[in-house]
């Protein structure tokens, strides 16, 4: 597994949790596009480990997997 | 308990759209370094490549052959100061990242060893990223330029196995010329694979030990 996933799930848990302003961060959708050089499967993997300790801990990952090059954070879910 | 998943919670859930860019923060602070590096009229050239391929041979040398240009360089490698010592040897200003578990450099990596190098005004300043084919595509430093360096005792379709990185760049350098005799690997093939991949993108093969086309290195430098 190459480590950007890491870096990239790192920068998904910030921003969610930036834009939760406290709230918990129940479910997160990304869109991860083919061309994007994203592996969704380590996506999944790292997600977690970059929601240990946050307010997206434990929260569910959707992955919306397109043909293109885009790399979103589309939505989530706080309660 | 929340009706819609079990959390615990008494109150409803929300939903928030965001539809942003993952990397948006790295992009914005990416911008910022491209602004301050263009006030200061530095030009920042990212090094690419496999680990291997040459790039700090080839700087060691680029930065001898450019005696009249003022060089700076910022190392980067997952460990050791073994890099920036090799340039440091040369007379350049030079700092180290060492990313640690991290397989690229990012904006807020290069900001900060731009921070501790200082460059003067006007330099030339070269980023070697760690060396990878994959991640540091992905991040944006803000530099003028990407090249990416493969070497010719790599294999000839590496522009296929490894498309991110080869359509972000501005020039593709395949670097150990001299060994081409020895080797199995076909430079013809390897243009068409690069053109296949990305149109716009410049090839130079070179030696940086023996020097073969340096002087092309050069002048798309200037």
């Amino acid at each position: 597994m190459t480590m950007h996933e890491l870096a990239i799930a790192e920068s998904i848990v910030d921003a969610v949790c930036e834009r939760a302003a406290g709230r918990t961060v129940h479910r997160v959708t990304v869109r991860i596009g083919a061309l994007s050089a994203v592996v969704p499967d380590a996506m999944r993997f790292c997600f977690d480990l970059a929601c240990e300790g946050t307010a997206a801990e434990g929260a569910v990952l959707d992955i919306d997997v397109t043909a293109g090059p885009e790399l979103l954070v589309v939505s989530m879910e706080v309660g | 308990m929340c009706g819609t998943c079990g959390c615990g919670h008494d109150h409803p859930h929300e939903e928030i759209t965001l539809e942003q860019k993952v990397l948006a923060r790295n992009d914005r602070l990416a911008e910022e370094n491209r602004a301050l590096l263009a006030a200061r009229g530095i030009r920042a050239i990212n090094l690419m490549s496999s680990p291997g391929s040459g790039k700090t041979t080839l700087l060691e040398r680029t930065i001898v052959d450019l005696a009249g240009t003022t060089v700076a360089v910022i190392e980067g490698d997952q460990e050791t100061f073994l890099d920036a010592e090799r340039i440091q040897r040369t007379g350049a200003p030079v700092v180290q990242v060492n990313t640690g578990a991290g397989c690229h450099l990012d904006a807020a990596m290069l900001r900060d060893a731009y921070e501790r190098l200082q460059p003067v005004e006007g330099s030339l300043l070269f980023v070697e990223n760690v060396g990878n084919l994959v991640c540091p595509a992905l991040f944006d430093l803000g530099e003028a330029g990407k090249v990416v360096i493969i070497s010719v005792t790599e294999g000839t379709d590496k522009p296929l196995k490894y498309p991110y990185m080869f359509a972000a760049a501005d020039l593709v350098l395949v670097n150990k010329l001299d060994l081409l005799p020895y080797v199995d690997f076909d430079l013809g093939a390897c243009r068409k694979y690069v053109a296949t991949v990305n149109p716009k993108a410049e090839l130079i093969a070179v030696s940086a030990t023996r020097g073969d086309n340096l002087s092309r290195w050069y002048e798309w430098l200037s």
